[in-house]
């Protein structure tokens, strides 16, 4: 048994991944699928949620093997103590460059659309300070906070959905199949990168209260996010048109612009950034409370607290450092960070799934032990 | 700059202030090894970029990395 974690709920479980996959989804991802697949987006949608369906089984069918375990101990167990520890790193490391990104993207939100003089030094510090505060307190503390934060967010975001409704045309999502179906499968490849992040889980298996309960969290998670995804780049496209809401750095924050409701409920676009800011510094504690933990476990630590806050400072350098403007972070996040995702979390868990099946049935036949 | 060098060293120290005391009284020895490396390679990253020194960019890496993939499959 590794460093104690605390223990958490299923249903947290559950809200802790559909909100650390969603909260950046749905700003982002609306404007890069329009990119690739125009007003067909919602086709990518359909093709991404099974993609999701199977990387979650994947996951948890891995996880599921070992469920008193975390990654660290069953793929030091699978692939000897040495590359077992490589892949954690790579692991580690990883989702430490999707936290700066992250960050990046949130003072990206916060620069552009409220607060153009502020320096991005700033804004970045004090979300990681914020952070990792959370981190500080540990798995419970944030997975409760996130219990109450994400109902309040997808409210929101249906609420004010609801209200944009009488300003929106469907006939915008004709003509159908107009687009290439490699260009709609991209659309679908970068859609399932956010959907692999929530193989963060493997590292949070053990902490689970009952985890046999945990095999209905895949097919639930895929579901929930399929459909916020499906109603938010739908109304998206009958609202702006595809390639205005191609254009549009953040289209979900520009939708909450145009709510008018009887001359009184004006400028809810606060309200947005007010819950996402919320959320997605939610969904960056998960992903850092992954990675310090991944890292206090190879190097075999008794707590991962004394990491959290050097941590804090790669951070900010590493999110000054990526990215030199929201152009570039588009760049990045249609072309590279699809295949960057799908290579280090689809092919490492795929990497150990396969050992641990070839091990299985090595041992069968009384050869390997 | 000269201000951003000493902020960047007072939260070395701050942080260290705060972390190092908790870990010599529990005797943790790797964990103060561990803890020392991270805090070593934060401030020398942060140092080197409020001196304006080139840093080695991970994002540069990945995109040369997955470049002739991009290249292979990106549709558009």
């Amino acid at each position: 048994m590794g460093i104690e974690q605390g223990k958490i709920s299923n249903r947290q479980a559950l809200l802790l991944i559909c909100n650390s996959i969603l909260a950046s989804m749905i700003l982002i991802s609306p404007a890069l699928l329009t990119q690739e697949a125009g007003q067909d987006a919602w086709i990518s949608i359909l093709i991404a949620g099974v993609l999701g369906v199977l990387m979650g089984i994947l996951v948890i069918s891995l996880g599921l093997r070992f469920p008193q375990k975390n990654l660290v101990e069953y793929s030091i167990e699978l692939l000897g103590p040495w590359l077992g520890k490589a892949v954690c790193i790579i692991f580690a490391l990883f989702f430490l460059y999707l936290t700066a990104y992250l960050i990046d993207s949130f003072s990206a939100l916060l620069i552009t659309e409220t607060k153009p003089e502020t320096p991005i030094v700033v804004l970045n510090t004090f979300l990681i300070i914020l952070v990792a505060y959370g981190v500080y307190l540990g798995l419970e503390v944030f997975s409760r906070v996130n219990e109450i934060i994400f109902p309040i967010f997808i409210v929101v975001f249906l609420f004010i959905f609801c209200l944009a409704v009488p300003e929106m045309d469907f006939e915008q999502l004709k003509p159908i199949f107009t687009h290439p179906p490699s260009h709609i499968l991209w659309g679908s490849l970068i859609l399932f990168s956010f959907y692999a992040e929530g193989a963060f889980i493997l590292m949070l298996i053990p902490s689970l209260r009952e985890s046999s309960g945990v095999r209905k969290i895949a097919g639930t998670v895929s579901v929930i996010l399929t459909v916020v995804m499906l109603i938010d780049v739908v109304g998206l496209i009958a609202l702006f048109g595809s390639q205005e809401t191609a254009r549009m750095a953040f289209p979900s924050f520009e939708l909450a612009k145009t709510v008018h409701l009887g001359g009184f409920l004006e400028r809810i676009e606060s309200l947005v950034v007010g819950i996402w800011v919320g959320s997605v510094s939610l969904k960056i504690m998960a992903f850092y409370y992954v990675s310090v933990l991944t890292f206090a476990e190879v190097f075999n630590l008794k707590d991962y607290r004394p990491l959290v806050l050097p941590y804090a400072i790669i951070l900010v350098v590493l999110s000054i450092i990526g990215w030199e403007n929201t152009t570039h972070i588009n760049i990045f996040l249609s072309r590279y960070y699809p295949l960057l995702a799908v290579t280090v979390l689809a092919g490492l868990t795929l990497l150990l799934y396969l050992v641990f099946v070839g091990r299985k049935s090595g041992n069968k036949g009384g050869k390997v032990k | 700059m000269f201000v951003s060098v000493l902020f960047v060293l007072l939260v070395g120290v701050g942080v260290a202030y705060y972390e190092i005391p908790k870990l010599m009284q529990q005797e943790q020895k790797r964990e103060l090894i561990v803890f020392a490396c991270f805090l070593l390679i934060g401030l020398a990253l942060a140092l080197a970029l409020s001196l304006n020194l080139p840093i080695p960019n991970p994002t540069a890496a990945i995109e040369f990395i997955f470049d002739p993939l991009v290249r292979l499959l990106y549709p558009g």
